[in-house]
Formats: C-alpha cells, structure tokens, sequence
C-alpha cells in the first residue's frame, strides 16, 4: 500500500532543498562581505531589466540558477519549437513587470494624494517575491507537478495545505515555493543582504524580525496572502486578477511559441485606478485577515478598462485551446508522466518526488538506466524483475521522446461528437458524461486504465499480434482527462473602480465574462487516450468496447475522424477479431460493420424499405420503447448489422423488401368487398373484434369511412346490443392468425370454457342478453388479412356456439407474404442458414418474454419456443400493421431480448399485451 | 482504500441533494453560495476519519473576495455536464438542473454518505 506524504515531510524536503541549493553560496556570500553590483539585463520581450546588488545575489544563486534549465512550457518546444524559453527568463520578466505596476500605482497614488503608497522597501520586496515565485518548479515545469500531484502517495497535499492555513487550493509547486521561501536557508540568504545592504528591504527595526518579516511576506505573496493591511490586495501584484506573472507569461508564451497574443499591457497599466477609504467602506470580504487602519487603498481597473480585462480573458483562453492544450503537446506531457508513474512504481514516489526536483530537463531526457537507478536508489542488483522492466520502460519513454518519437492520439473524448443524432440522445450524453467523471477521477481513472489495458491484451492474444509485457503496456497507454481551465474566476476578481460608488468586482458586472469564456472551451476535447503508434488502432477498438459495455455509450463515425484513426485500420482489426471469436457476446453495434451494409444495392434497398417504416408507430414509454430520435436509414441499418454476416444481411435486406404494411385502404376495402358480395349485409353495424385494447378498434374506426354508403355505423357491442334494430352485425379485425385468439374471446364470450384457446389471457363474459342477441343476430367476421387456418378455426368456433356467421377475410395466404418466399432467389444453403440462425435468434428473443412453465421440462420449454422462434406458428410471415405486428410475424423484426449475450433491438418492436 | 474525494464529486453530491429537495435557484454574483460551500466543506473534512474518505481539493475562500477558484471552476464543469446551467443571457445566476432520477444515480456512486450530504444541505443550503 503506498505511503502518504504528509504536508510536515514535503515541507522539510523543501527545507532541504533549499539548503542543498542555497547553504554553501551563502556562506560564500557572507564570507565576501558584500553583495554583488547592480546589473542590467537584456530581456528580448521587455528590453533591458535593471537588477539591484541584492537582486544579482539572488539570481546568482543555484536556487534560481536552476531555472536557467527548466523550460518555462515543460514540453512545449517538440510542437512549437521556438518555445524554449526558461522560467528564469519568465522569472526576470515578472520581476520587470512588478516594476511596472508598482511604479504605476505609486505615481496614481502621487497624482491623488496619497504619498509614498508603496515605498522603496516594499517595491524591493515585490521585486523579491517575483525572483522567488517559480522556486518551487521541478523538471519540466508543469509536467512533472502534474504527474506526481496525480501519485496518490502526493494527491492530498494541496488539501492539506489549504485545511491547515484555511485557504484557497494552490497548486504543489507554490507550496514548495512557499516552504523553501520560508526556510531556515532563505532566511540566512536574506539576512545576509540585508546585512550587507541594510537599506534593501527594512520592514521592522530588529535584524531577526526584519528577515522573519521578509520570509512571511514574500511566501504570503506567493500563495495569495494579503502583505499589507493599508493595500490589502498588494500581493495581488504577485499573485492577483492582472498580477505580474500573467502579464509576463500571457505575452511571452505566445510569442515564443509564434502564436498570437491579444494583451495589451500598457493600456493595462494605464487603466490601473485606486480608492481611497475607510476600513468601514472596505468592499466585500476585503476587510479579512488585515488590521483596520486610518485609510486603507484598493487597487483596481477603471470602468473605462472592462475590454482590458476582457482580453485577459480572451488571452487565457486562446493559450489553453492553441498551446497549453494542443493534442501533441498533451501527448508529450504523458509520456513524461508515464515514465515518471513507472518508476513511482519501481521505487516509490517519496523518490521520484526527489527525482524530479534532483535534475533538469534535459539531464532527465538524458539519463540512462543506471543513472536513474542511481539517482532513485534503487539497487539494480537486488531489485525485482518488474521493477527493472519499470525501470527500463521509462528509460525507454525518455528515450523516444529525444528523438521525437511521439505517442500517438489512440482516442479523443468529446463531451458530444457532430454529425451524429445520438448526440442528442439522452443516454448516450449520460454515458459520455459518465465516462468523463470516471476518468477525472484519479482512483477510477486508474482502475478504468488497468481494465483498458486487459482489454488490450485479450485483443493482442485474439489477432495474434506479438505479445507485449502488461508493464510494457502501462507504459504506453495512458489515459488523461482534460480537466478545468483555471486562470478565469482569479480575473474576475478584479476591482473595477469608479469615480464614485462602491468597487464592484469584475465577475459582478453585467455579464459573466468568466462563465462566458469559459463556454468558449466547452467543445474542446474532454480526455484523451494516448498509445504508441503499434497499438494505438486497438487501444481505440478496446476503450469502444469497454464504452460501450461500461457506460452504453456508441461511438459515431466522427469519433474515428476526431482520434485520428483510420478507419479502414479499424475495421481490418476488428475483422480478424470477429474471426477470433472476440465479438461473440459482444453488443452488435460495435461488432465490424459487414461490408453488404455498405454496397449500392443495399443501400437503395434500405432506402426503398423507409416509407414502408415510417408508417410504423413504434410504443411510446415504458422500459423498451423506440428511439424516437434515431432517423429512418439508421435505425434500419442498426438492425440489419445485428446479422453480422454478409449472407444473413443478404437475407435480412429480402425481407424488408418483401414486408408488407397494412393500412387503412385495406380495411376499408375489406369491409367494402364483403358487403359487395354479401349484399344482406349492407346497412350493418360495424363492431370492432375484441376489446378497446386490441388493434380492432383503430380498424373499426377505418371502417367508418363507408358509414352512410356501405355500413350504417361503427359501434361497440353494447352500443350495437342497444340501437342494432334488427340491422347485421359485422365483427372487423385487421388479421388472424391460427384462429386460437378469436376462438378465445367468442368462447369467454359466451361463458363456454371448455371451448376456450388456452391463452391465459383475460377475456370478458357478454352479458345474457348479449349472448341472446348474438344468438339471434345475422354476424359477419370479416379479417383485413387471414390464414386458413384462422378462416377455419373461426368458422368452428361460430358453429360450436350455435351462431349465425359469415366469415370473411380480404387478404389471404397468397396476398400475405411469408420468409420462404421472401428469400426464393437465395441459393439454398444461405437460405437455410439464415433461417436456422433465425430460429436461434427468435428462440433467444421469445426466451426474454416467455419463461418456462411450472408444468414443463427444460426440454419441452425449447421445444415451444422453437415451436414459434420464426413467429407464432413457424412461418415467418412478413405482415405488420402500422400500430403492431402480429406474434406470427417474423419475431426478430418485432422482440427485444438478448442474443448470445448482446442486446437485440426490433426494428418493428412489438407491444406486448398485459 | 481511502477512497478519494474530488470537488467535482463533492458538488455533484450537494447538487444532487438540492435537486431532490427542489431548491434550484442559485447567484454567482455574490459569495454567499462560496461561503455555504465552504461551511459544508468543513463539514467534510470532519468527518474524513470516520467515514475513511480524503477530499483532494480545498473550498476554503479567498479571504479579500470571499469566492473559491476551486468552486467556481467546479460549478464552471458541472454545467458543462449539465448538472447545473448558467442562465442567458448574463450568466449571473444557475439552476441544478438534474433529475430526480440522475440526482439518485450521483448520490449513489458519491464517496460521501448520502446522509451526510443531506445534513450539510440542511445546515448550510435551507429552504
């Protein structure tokens, strides 16, 4: 289990590391009596920076010395090669800008008034704090920050930090910064300038406190403590919504790296204003953590500089989405993160935390196995086998990267990805959503990676593609969330300072320009997955499927486009794992695309087949329910490729073609024939066959077209028992099947169990007087569409009960369409493939609604659901009603279920009945 | 294994508690809401040893503004995962914007006890 670090032990690694770099050159310092002369330095960004005695001692120092070597952008330089600039450089740029701002705010201060507002001594000390601000950066800057802040031996610090001073999270490199400033090293650092230069900086009148006063201030100003209860925002200068630092790096950053920076800092400047008040007139919560003094100065933009601030904004925004978050440079900052992880893993992070801050940049990329051993403490000779491969795969990252051979984008998440409806879909958002919180979530996002991996693994065994180690495989997939971007709430602190009235903040004023610019990133990438270019194609077909299974999440084509994979890469991959049996329980959609899905021919198929589709209202509600969202052509097609196979989709395509829709022209036709040749039937009241729950009813009311001319009217029975008048009665329903159902309704009808169909289903008993009036009635059963076996069971039942019936019925069995003559044209043995695996697939689907019965074996319950795996009575018919689809229609086309362990979805899914 | 906490988890948990009880109305103008985040905060770290939890993230606010970079950044992405929206056109105030059934589904997969949540709600978010 991995060992905490506790804030006390980061805190005295700080402490050490700051007297490693800084003890010996004080001594040296102190033993020279005197600080260095004044400098001027040449900056290419702000021309010459003047540089006092102490402040050369300072920069002299191995402390700052160090971040002559690390590079200001980490990683940046391998995609914009020209940014290559140190946090030194940065370093004496935010110190030329604290000049800047105090000097404004000082002759402000003069022009209003208020003398000496920030005098020479606490100019010196901002100028210090911005010397001292980057101390705490380790190799690479950022990247390595965010590669052990993620260890989960080093992921509470910043927590830590904040719960014990009460404070605003800062990041792992300002706490470093804020211990080294304060330890006992620095101290003598300080006391010996101001020793030798007793003028420097003079906050109090005794030596000692003098430095205890320095030290708190200048580690104050760098993780945002106010240091100075007349200016309470003074340390803003170093830390704030337009603090030095940003005006440095926001323009330097971008012209390094050659892209466009929008900040216009002497405009800034210029817009600078202060307010004079009293501890009572204070805004907001500025009051807090300062002593309440005679007059106290805020300092803050006049309204008439808004747009300066919203360039602030913009300029941020622009950094993020062109170079901080540049795919490529992302890409980078994990390999970097990777190596490191590993060799966390090989030793610890207790020695990678010292690793980091041990070297430079490209001493890092340098290093060899033995040099990094060595610097890690690790023992080669006794460590373990898998701490060595660790050890030698980071060796190996370290290597690629110095001669650009880059990981490759294998996935990028989208919050939505275009060109897809179901970005629109409810679920698939949800589960996007969900994935995203999993991989933002340091622990999970581990878990998730491992399970990636295994995933990948099990691909690499089913194509038999040369076995790579699992560690060799933690190391080149990494999985990186693209978290917030911070920078945006800090500017909306920002005073904006009026003539008269109250200060308001900036994020108070008429619109959330925070928010607002922060919406501007919502359709960059959310995440990434990165691989080595060998495996990246599988990496992506293995993080589909874990999608897929894990979060219902289907990714569209445009996923392909956004990762950068080829999709003829993919689907060769996934071709040879269908091969190998990977996909057998797999989700059909993830499954390759089978490549009759993409020929002409079907294609018009299909879209001949829409109209037909289209006419069909799908159940509304419920836990299976159509998506409403998915147009025509996809729909069609997600159902075709559950065939998985050319041959089947073949077949599959023949029945589309061959399905045949009921519609209202057919019912009315039906009525209208019958009365054609049963004359004595003209003038008779329509009654709908069943009860209101059954598709007879919308039928009946089609029948009411021919009210007046044909019919009389369509009503229920008792309607019909009460106003019949002696007029005939035709029963109407759309279709029969075997007759069973008929059969079950007439004999409930009329109390006659034992002439009942056995369907278990709910049946209501007429009344006496409308058995007699049945009885004494002249009944029509007329059916849209009819078997024979339908006609004739019907025509038992009415005998059996004694009853006066005509049965009739428009469409017969060579009207009605059947899969054995869907697919005539299919040579035999495809044919008869297909319709076994048919059979299977109906038998899966029929098994998810009909459970086996107490009184039947195992065996018996197989056999009754291949009994009608093809549709009730085994024929597969081909007929559908534009309000459901009768049980003997072809049951793939109308159940859902399960099949070999992947969901089926109906393309015309049935209601079931209760 | 403590099980971590983030500021994205620890919101979605307080969200989802506030969308069940209907109060869904909230400003970003002033730092009230801050100064409730940040009492319900404490609350959670309290309770870390007892409930074998570690909150990664700091609510603490800035002493001189009275707002938390940490929550507002939180908020920022729980609107673009639509547990909250940002009302047009200013962006000045949001509305939790879960579902009773989403809201169910995240208290069920936080970290932190659901009737934890729901005191810190009741002491720190009433009615």
């Amino acid at each position: 289990m991995t060992q905490s670090i506790a804030l006390a032990e980061f805190e005295e690694f700080a402490f050490q590391f700051a007297a490693d770099h800084l003890d010996g050159y004080v001594a040296e310092l102190r033993e020279r009596g005197r600080n260095p002369t004044r400098k001027e330095i040449n900056d290419p960004l702000w021309g010459t920076i003047g540089l006092s005695g102490p402040e050369v001692a300072v920069i002299d120092s191995p402390l700052i010395q160090r971040l002559r070597l690390v590079r200001q952008l980490g990683v940046v330089h391998w995609v914009y090669p020209g940014a290559i600039h140190t946090r030194f450089e940065h370093t004496l740029g935010v110190l030329r800008q604290v000049q800047y701002l105090a000097t404004a705010i000082d002759t402000l201060g003069s022009q209003e008034n208020i003398r000496d507002l920030i005098p020479t001594s606490k100019v010196n000390l901002l100028r210090l704090a911005a010397l001292l601000h980057d101390v705490g950066h380790a190799a690479f800057s950022h990247v390595s920050e965010h590669a052990i802040d993620a260890l989960d031996a080093l992921t509470s610090i910043p927590a830590e930090f904040g719960q014990l001073h009460r404070a605003e999270q800062r990041s792992l490199s300002e706490i470093f910064a804020y211990f080294v400033v304060r330890s006992p090293s620095m101290k003598e650092l300080i006391s010996t300038l101001t020793d030798h230069d007793s003028d420097y900086i003079r906050l109090s009148g005794t030596r000692l406190s003098n430095v205890e006063q320095i030290v708190d201030k200048l580690s104050r100003a760098i993780v945002g403590k106010s240091i100075d209860d007349k200016m309470p925002l003074l340390h803003e200068i170093i830390s704030g919504p337009f603090d030095a630092d940003k005006l440095d790096y926001f323009v330097r950053d971008a012209k390094s790296a050659g892209t466009p920076s929008l900040l216009d800092i002497s405009r800034l400047v210029q817009k600078i204003a202060l307010r004079e008040m009293d501890a009572t007139e204070l805004p907001g919560n500025s009051g807090r953590d300062i002593q309440a003094q005679s007059r106290h100065v805020i300092i803050g933009i006049k309204w008439s500089g808004i747009s300066i601030l919203d360039e602030l904004h913009l300029s941020r925004v622009l950094l993020y989405s062109k170079i901080y978050r540049h795919p490529k440079v992302v890409a980078i900052e994990q390999m970097i993160r990777s190596a490191l992880v590993l060799l966390a893993t090989a030793t610890s992070a207790r020695a990678v935390l010292r690793f980091v801050y041990a070297h430079n940049d490209d001493e890092m990329l340098a290093m060899s196995k033995d040099s990094i051993a060595a610097s890690l403490k690790l023992d080669l000779a006794s460590a373990s086998g898998e701490a060595i491969e660790r050890l030698e795969k980071a060796v190996g990252i370290l290597r690629d990267l110095r001669v650009r051979r880059l990981t490759v984008k294998a996935f990028q998440l989208q919050r939505t990805y275009p060109g897809n409806n179901q970005a629109q879909e409810e679920a698939q958002k949800r589960g996007l959503i969900d994935f995203r919180e999993v991989i933002e979530h340091p622990q999970d996002r581990e878990a998730f990676r491992s399970r990636l991996i295994d995933e990948t693994i099990k691909i690499i065994e089913t194509i038999g593609q040369a076995a790579r180690s699992r560690i060799d495989l933690e190391g080149a997939i990494m999985v990186h969330p693209i978290g917030k971007t911070p920078g945006g709430t800090q500017i909306g602190r920002a005073y904006l300072i009026t003539k008269t009235g109250s200060p308001m903040e900036f994020k108070d004023y008429l619109v959330n320009r925070t928010a607002w610019a922060d919406s501007y990133l919502s359709d960059q990438p959310a995440g990434y997955v990165f691989a080595d270019s060998a495996i990246a194609d599988i990496v992506y077909v293995a993080l589909e499927r874990l999608l897929r299974t894990e979060h219902g999440v289907a990714l569209p084509s445009s996923a392909l486009e956004m990762s950068k994979r080829d999709p003829e890469g993919i689907q060769s991959v996934k071709t040879r794992l269908k091969e190998g049996g990977y996909y057998k329980d797999a989700p059909f959609d993830i499954r390759p695309l089978p490549t009759r899905l993409g020929h002409a021919d079907v294609a018009r198929a299909i879209k001949e087949f829409v109209p037909t589709f289209e006419m069909y209202q799908a159940p509304i509600g419920g836990e299976k329910s159509a998506d409403q969202d998915e147009d025509a052509q996809t729909a069609v097609k997600r159902w075709l490729r559950q065939f998985d196979t050319d041959e089947d989709v073949e077949c599959a395509v023949k029945i589309l073609g061959s399905l045949r829709m009921l519609n209202r022209n057919d019912t009315v036709t039906a009525v209208r024939n019958f009365v054609k040749a049963h004359p004595d039937f003209g003038g008779a009241l329509v009654v709908p066959f069943g009860s209101a729950r059954d598709s007879g009813a919308i039928h009946g009311y089609f029948a009411a077209d021919l009210q007046g001319t044909v019919i009389s009217e369509c009503l229920s029975l008792d309607d019909a028992f009460q106003q019949h008048g002696g007029r005939p009665i035709i029963f109407l329903d759309d279709f029969v099947g075997s007759g069973g159902q008929s059969r079950d309704i007439l004999a409930a009808g009329f109390g006659r169990d034992d002439l009942r169909a056995g369907l278990g289903e709910d049946r209501n008993l007429f009344s006496n007087d409308i058995q007699s009036f049945l009885r004494s009635s002249r009944l029509a059963f007329v059916f849209t569409a009819a078997w024979d076996d339908g006609i004739a069971e019907v025509q038992a039942i009415t005998a059996e009960l004694g009853l006066d019936a005509v049965i009739y019925r428009y469409i017969d069995e060579s009207g009605i369409p059947f899969l054995s003559q869907a697919l005539e044209t299919v040579p035999q043995a495809q044919r008869d493939a297909f319709v076994a695996r048919s059979g299977a697939i109906g038998a899966s689907l029929l098994a998810a609604e009909s459970k086996q019965k107490p009184d039947e074996d195992g065996e018996q319950y197989e056999a009754r659901l291949n009994s009608r795996s093809l549709g009730y009575g085994n024929r597969g018919m081909l007929l559908a009603s534009p309000f459901n689809v009768p049980t003997q229609t072809y049951t793939p086309l109308w159940a859902w279920g399960n099949v070999g362990g992947a969901d089926w979805g109906p393309l015309l899914p049935r209601r079931k009945k209760l | 294994m403590t099980r971590l906490v983030t500021s994205d988890q620890f919101v979605a948990g307080i969200v989802a508690v506030l969308a069940l009880k209907k109060r869904t109305r909230f400003w970003l103008t002033d730092t009230e809401l801050d100064g409730r985040f940040e009492k319900a905060y404490g609350d959670l770290v309290s309770a870390e040893q007892s409930h074998d939890l570690r909150p990664n993230f700091s609510f603490y606010v800035d002493p001189y503004h009275g707002d938390s970079v940490c929550l507002r950044d939180t908020l920022t992405a729980a609107k673009e995962k639509e547990l909250v929206s940002f009302n047009n056109p200013t962006f000045r105030t949001f509305d939790v914007k879960l579902s009773p059934e989403r809201a169910q589904q995240y208290l069920k997969r936080s970290p932190v006890p659901t009737e934890l949540l729901e005191k810190m709600v009741d002491d720190y978010f009433p009615a």
